[in-house]
């Protein structure tokens, strides 16, 4: 059964992403800090890679996710090309030219996860980010699960992953493990 | 011994409280649902845990002003663990439990007098957000133990805030249970 899935690093104090992010530093000062966890041992890199790859069929992003990572793709989405990615944007903002694993979608969260379930059969849909695009989802009840890598770090400001959600909402805690430098955490979000 | 902690009970979105608090409802909406871990039968209590380490406690006026009713008389772990309240002149009460002293010369100072009164026991700072946030900018918190709740409470007293600085920590340890996780973390010194 195909579900809506969202996996974040994030600091304790709560953020995705350090302050002043761009295209040239997409994480924000400290932010590839989150993200140590990952790089500083390769087996962990592929296989957290592939097993997002194997599960998911679609990828949702949002714009600003688009246009401060996409130099440092190379030329694919997210996922590699054989992995469709529906980009959340505007009109004004669609690109002219862009590598085909995307398609931009213009009218809407629940349309563009219409679309990405449609391609993506049987498999996961991944909204991959970044915090506001996951927030939306969240907002409107669509997300199934969360994954949370906790690192032990306070960034101090950037990007926050919830915001203010601006409604309560409970969660079941699904797992909780922990290694060395980062807590994975996965809840499974009630469905209305 | 003598470490300055910080606990809490935060919701996996890094509220300590929901919006709306009101002397009524002083946790804001759904904020009591942080605390429901607390009295768990069954469960190893890490909060006792805490509480039974502390010798003095500093807390921030909004919080005295706010808490007071619900402590009927004394501290807020009793009469025999002496309570630090950082408040300003102007706001001292004329009036309270003697195991309450207000202290107006800031949080240095509130520290060295809980340190004094502590002897070989922990601080504990009560909170609220405001007054940890302080403690920690200002590199005196030692440890810190977060009580991680399943749920979003979509608003309120964020505990961090934005620090301003990034501080790397130490994780110490991980205990999940049933409704609740429980992780502790080490400031690194500088």
């Amino acid at each position: 059964m195909s579900k809506i899935k969202a996996r974040m690093s994030m600091s304790v104090d709560g953020f995705i992403a350090g302050p002043d992010a761009s295209q040239d530093n997409p994480l924000g000062t400290n932010g590839l800090k989150l993200h140590d966890w990952i790089f500083d041992n390769p087996k962990q890199e592929n296989s957290l890679l592939q097993g997002i790859r194997e599960n998911t069929g679609a990828a949702i992003i949002g714009y600003n996710m688009y246009y401060e990572a996409i130099p440092h793709w190379g030329g694919t989405g997210p996922l590699g090309d054989d992995i469709p990615c529906f980009v959340l944007t505007s009109e004004d903002k669609v690109p002219e030219n862009a590598p085909a694993a995307f398609t931009f979608v213009t009218d809407g969260i629940e349309s563009a996860l219409e679309k990405a379930q449609a391609v993506a059969g049987d498999k996961d849909v991944w909204v991959g980010g970044g915090a506001y695009a996951i927030q939306q989802y969240i907002q409107a009840q669509l997300l199934d699960e969360l994954k949370l890598d906790i690192v032990p770090i306070l960034l101090g400001g950037g990007t926050s992953m919830f915001g203010e959600l601006g409604r309560f909402i409970e969660v079941d805690k699904l797992e909780v493990r922990d290694e060395p430098n980062v807590t994975h955490f996965t809840y499974r979000f009630k469905k209305a | 011994m003598r470490k300055l902690i910080v606990q809490m009970s935060m919701s996996l979105d890094g509220f300590i409280a929901g919006p709306n608090p009101a002397p009524n409802n002083p946790l804001g909406d759904n904020g009591l649902r942080l605390h429901a871990w607390y009295d768990q039968p069954g469960s190893h209590n890490f909060g006792k845990d805490v509480e039974g380490d502390t010798g003095a406690v500093i807390m921030g006026s909004v919080m005295y002003y706010e808490s007071l009713p619900w402590w009927h008389g004394t501290g807020p772990l009793g009469d025999d663990v002496p309570c630090f309240v950082l408040t300003e002149q102007s706001h001292e009460p004329k009036e309270a439990a003697k195991v309450f002293t207000f202290v107006t010369e800031g949080i240095e100072e509130a520290l060295r007098l809980a340190r004094a009164a502590a002897g070989d026991k922990d601080v504990l700072i009560n909170g609220g957000a405001n007054t940890i946030q302080q403690y920690i900018k200002a590199g005196l918190v030692d440890e810190m133990y977060i009580h991680v709740l399943p749920l979003l409470l979509g608003g309120g007293t964020n505990l961090f805030g934005a620090l301003g600085e990034c501080m790397p920590l130490e994780k110490i340890s991980v205990h999940d249970e049933k409704g609740v996780t429980h992780l502790t973390y080490r400031f690194e010194r500088k």
